[in-house]
């Protein structure tokens, strides 16, 4: 049963009127940076990023980091801003369609936050006593009462090999975006679900999340992003994470998009001695994505997992870069991505684990396999080792290729017919990828989510 | 630590032993089209050969050096003599070599190996085949295997049609330099159906301080035959930096199967930076072995591209890396053809501050329906210091494929070593064998006398370390 | 094949619009096409290399024998300039080749490009056995 809420903010209810949108000028960066409400010296900050900007290369398809996927998709000459300030409050709710649908488990606070401005939500009580911060930037900096667990977050430099770009374009021209934070010492148990709805047909939003785990704390965080409409959108998206010494976190991710969604995703992690980091995913994009999700084992012991799982459709492309930085030592990661791909959808998985010269004792493994359901689809993978001490135990693999004839044959000669038997397959091939979450009740939603996911490909294949 | 209290010295040169230098020409310091009209014109070249070689040069002039990949800032093209030929013709028997150079061959053993097994030696000391011993079985059967230059004289129109093919000029910068200053390698023509059961080989040393060297390699191996092509290097230590970039072009016609044989082992100071290529058509096989000991920096990548139906690839490598030793080996496969396969196994063993790096391609073009392949690298680290990567790159345009791809990294596991030792076996011993163990899927690859070689190398530096 | 029935040419310039010696890019059709002279004669292939698509109508031509051919300015692939075929890689396949005629001092270019050998793989054989 649910406890008492003690903070319910009524929802507010978005309508997208007529958007002319804002350039990508110094003007815009300082517009965004008044309606969130930010302090001097991250306005500051956001024209000391825009200077850095004009210094970088535009990342273009003849960079042999972007030969598989056009960043041009993404160029500023293809989408203006989203102005907030032409975002109203409706009366009517127009697409809130999620709030009636309530998560499928106890929680312990819902956000719903609509193209990065908070929309609705709800704490619990014994979530509230631990010390839970969570709010929309937007909200935090009006009320100013939690903004102190992030200054050392906000604005944070990310590192983006050779093309920072777009971590840049972020740091500058950021709308806004959650912050979620938990106190040294404490246990919440149920998650936290953050729901995210994103639509800015024509024009590019910049979000910037935090979210920081104090010492021996532990906390679950399901992510829900549902992105683009019917026209072209752009979402640019960073997250910063922090975790402290003995802290834990694992985070559930749910991205769903329409096939005029375009998604640049960034996810940083850093890890204190100790730490534990999960990151299970299931991505259904059918739109044009591009992931990075890097994890730095900063202290001795920490430990990261990542799994994920992606059905690519329509014309959909995933290129997910993953890192793995080993730098201090005992540290272990572990990386486990499955994709099944139909229509002419497809996937890149560029990996890197680096492990320093002080990362002794560590133990690394990535593996990606690629299911290629038809003709059109398509999966490169480039699973890269820098080993830098010879203390290790590191692996990776790739496999690439169609459904097993032989397991095929074996079931069919059980009695299955074929759809059945490729069904059975392939979502057998897929929930092993998630299979390793903790969370049973989570982990049966995830594979409600692989089943629906795959139905509308096998559910309704005829029997040949 | 095991490995410490050893101190293996297993990148100690034992080949290190030089003549003194004696030769016939030799171009001045630094690249301009006069030396290269000069070397052109010493060979008694056709105009269409100085001709390609002006193109080349300015292809090397304006190529940029590679920007991704390891460091060749130490690589000065200004301070390297591209050009030294050492006597006047290849010479057919043993007896007609002159003593200094036959004195290193005696010292490299190549006369021994000779008596044991070999049909035919060509041994290329500096720039240019000197010695050359052909069997006259393969001579009637067609067989032509003649160092470049000669083959250039004796065979023009074949030599002409194939002929940077495989590797034009403009491909990299180093393709481009050697283009431009080649000298000597190793031309081979096999006729169909002809197969060439027993190695053909040749043996080749850089000596001259600060001389580049950059053999031409054509090897065109008809319908249906075969060949194994072995080259062996080893070349004395020096503290200037040299530099050695080969071009090897193979074609494997239809149905025919080659197999290009190296045992590397350069100096400490020699930058190895070798583009190999080979086409395979309809059914036909292409095996690189390759094996990579020495050098300062060595960055080679043989590729092939499997252009007909049912062609097959096949690279097996062993790369080590010892002190202030950079060993990039790699390997490529593009698959342009319905039920083509290709098999990639590397193993690579990086001491002391060494780096050993992986990086290959597989790339498989639409249309290229059922093609298969399989990547295997395995990477030993001895010491904290020493640093291994993988760079494993796959581009999968095709859905109907099987792609697999495997790698990992660790060092000797000290319950290795206990077990071996407390089995009565010394420690050299049984690093010795577990190194060998590791490499051993290479290893029994080789033709018997490599084999032996390849250990024998590995033997002799673990047994001076620990005197 | 090209079937001589359904072409349709169409005008890209006159023949003072192309530097004698050397190739320039038009567009026919929304493909990027390169037009070379050489001694009197025109011709036209696509401005693409089919290695890693750089542009070609900046190669210099290279005569042997009867043969022409171009080099890709990138990576050197040559390609025959009269039929489109690839002579070396890393180019393993041709790339296009348009039917075009001159006809008063206008240079007319067919509509549909001729993709035979823009779909043949590299061609090395030993001729005289």
């Amino acid at each position: 049963m649910h406890t008492t809420v003690v903070k319910e903010i009524q929802p507010r209810v978005y309508e997208i009127k007529n958007n002319t949108g804002l350039d990508w000028d110094a003007a815009a960066a300082g517009l965004l940076s008044e309606r969130l409400g930010e302090p001097p010296n991250l306005r500051s900050q956001r024209f000391e990023r825009l200077h850095q900007l004009s210094k970088v290369p535009t990342p273009h398809r003849f960079m042999e980091s972007w030969r598989r996927t056009d960043p041009a998709i993404i160029s500023q000459k293809r989408f203006k801003l989203w102005n907030p300030e032409d975002e109203i409050l409706s009366e009517t709710s127009t697409h809130d369609s999620d709030r009636s649908e309530s998560p499928p488990v106890l929680t312990s606070a819902i956000l719903s936050l609509c193209n990065a401005q908070q929309q609705s939500i709800v704490v619990e009580e014994n979530a509230e006593d631990s010390g839970l911060v969570l709010a929309s930037q937007d909200h935090a900096f009006r009320t100013q009462d939690t903004m102190s667990e992030f200054n050392s977050l906000i604005g944070r430099d990310i590192e983006e090999d050779d093309t920072p770009a777009f971590g840049l374009m972020n740091a500058v021209w950021y709308h806004g975006g959650y912050l979620l934070a938990v106190p040294r010492g404490s246990q919440i148990l149920d998650p936290i679900w953050i729901r995210h709805r994103v639509n800015t047909p024509g024009h590019a939003l910049m979000v910037q999340n935090n979210i920081k785990i104090g010492s021996e704390s532990s906390l679950t965080v399901v992510i829900e992003t549902e992105s683009g409409g019917e026209i072209e959108n752009y979402l640019n998206e960073i997250t910063n994470i922090d975790l402290e010494p003995g802290a834990e976190l694992s985070l559930i991710v749910i991205n769903t998009g329409t096939s005029n969604s375009r998604y640049y995703s960034h996810l940083n992690v850093g890890q204190s001695e100790s730490s534990n980091f999960e990151i299970t995913w299931v991505d259904a994009s059918e739109g044009w994505n591009v992931m990075r999700r890097e994890v730095n084992l900063n202290g001795p012991y920490a430990e990261a997992f990542f799994r994920g799982m992606r059905i690519g459709s329509g014309e959909g492309s995933l290129e997910l870069r993953t890192k793995q930085n080993h730098f201090a030592p005992a540290t272990s990661s572990d990386l486990f991505y499955k994709s099944a791909l139909f229509d002419n959808s497809s996937s890149i998985f560029r990996g890197l684990i680096r492990v320093e010269p002080e990362a002794a004792g560590t133990n690394a493994y990535q593996l990606n396999r690629n299911l290629l359901m038809d003709e059109g689809t398509k999966a490169d993978a480039i699973p890269n080792l820098e080993i830098l001490v010879d203390d290790v135990r590191c692996t990776h693999g790739v496999s690439t290729g169609k459904v097993n004839k032989d397991a095929l044959f074996y079931m069919m000669s059980r009695g299955l017919n074929h759809s059945q038997a490729v069904n059975m397959l392939v979502s057998g091939f897929l929930t092993e990828a998630v299979d390793g979450l903790a969370e049973e009740d989570l982990k049966d939603y995830l594979f409600a989510k692989i089943e629906e996911g795959l139905s509308k490909f096998l559910g309704g294949k005829s029997v040949e | 630590m095991p490995n410490q209290i050893l101190d293996l010295e297993l990148d100690q040169y034992k080949y290190g032993f030089r003549d003194p230098e004696e030769y016939l020409y030799r171009s001045e310091k630094g690249l301009s089209a006069k030396i290269v009209e000069e070397i052109s014109e010493r060979k008694n070249e056709p105009i269409w050969m100085l001709d390609f070689r002006l193109k080349a040069l300015d292809w090397f002039n304006r190529k940029p050096m590679p920007k991704w990949g390891p460091d060749l800032s130490g690589v000065n093209f200004d301070d390297l003599t591209y050009y030294i030929k050492p006597q006047e013709h290849g010479e057919r028997s043993w007896d007609d070599v002159p003593d200094g150079i036959r004195n290193t061959f005696e010292r490299l053993g190549v006369p021994e190996a000779e008596r044991k097994y070999l049909a035919g030696i060509g041994a290329q000391y500096e720039s240019e085949v000197v010695y050359h011993n052909l069997k006259e079985e393969w001579e009637q059967k067609g067989v032509i295997f003649l160092d470049t230059d000669t083959a250039l004289k004796d065979h023009p129109d074949l030599f002409r049609k194939f002929f940077s093919t495989i590797i034009p000029s403009g491909d990299n910068k180093f393709a481009a330099l050697n283009s431009a200053v080649w000298s000597g390698g190793s031309f081979i023509y096999v006729p169909p159906g002809v197969q060439v059961d027993i190695p053909l080989q040749t043996y080749f040393r850089i000596n001259a301080e600060k001389m580049g060297q950059f053999e031409r390699t054509l090897i065109i191996v008809d319908e249906g035959a075969f060949v194994h092509y072995v080259e062996g290097c080893t070349a004395p230590t020096y503290s200037a930096s040299s530099l050695h970039s080969a071009v090897v072009e193979i074609i494997a016609l239809p149905g025919a199967r080659v197999r290009y044989t190296t045992i590397q082992n350069w100096a400490n100071n020699v930058y190895n930076l070798v583009t190999k290529r080979a086409v395979a058509y309809k059914d036909a096989t292409v095996e690189w072995v390759d094996c990579n000991l020495g050098s300062k920096l060595t960055m080679k990548y043989p590729s092939v591209y499997l252009l007909g139906e049912g062609a097959h690839a096949e690279t097996l490598s062993v790369a080590y890396a010892g002190r202030g030793q950079h060993t990039e080996a790699g390997a490529k496969c593009i698959h342009a053809a319905p039920h083509t396969t290709s098999t990639i196994t590397s193993k690579s063993i990086s001491q002391y501050d060494g780096r050993t790096s992986y990086r290959g391609l597989i790339e498989i073009l639409p249309g290229a329906r059922k093609a298969k392949s399989s990547v295997v690298c395995d990477a030993l680290i001895l010491d904290p210091e020493a640093r291994s990567d993988t760079y494993p790159y796959s581009y999968i345009d095709e859905s109907d494929v099987e792609i697999g791809h495997e790698a990992s990294v660790s060092k000797i596991s000290d319950d290795q070593l206990f077990y071996l030792m407390s089995r009565g076996i010394s420690e050299v011993e049984a690093l010795s064998l577990i190194v060998r163990g590791f490499i051993d899927p290479v290893a029994k690859e080789l033709p018997m006398e490599f084999a032996v070689e390849l250990n024998h190398l590995i033997e002799l530096q673990m047994e001076g370390s620990v005197g | 094949m090209n079937d001589s029935k359904t072409s349709e040419f169409v005008e890209v310039g006159t023949i003072n619009d192309f530097p004698k010696g050397n190739g320039k890019r038009v567009m026919v059709d929304g493909h990027a096409v390169a037009i070379f002279e050489r001694s009197g004669s025109y011709y036209a292939v696509e401005d693409s290399c089919s290695h890693q698509h750089a542009q070609l109508a900046h190669s210099a031509i290279e005569k042997d024998g009867y043969d022409l051919s171009i080099t890709c300015p990138r990576h050197g692939a040559r390609f025959d300039l009269k039929t489109g075929r690839t002579l070396s890689l890393p180019a393993y396949r041709g790339i296009r080749k348009w039917n075009l005629k001159i006809e008063n001092g206008k240079v007319l270019v067919d509509r549909k490009p001729m993709v035979d050998a823009a779909q043949e793989i590299l061609r090395l054989e030993v001729e005289s056995r």
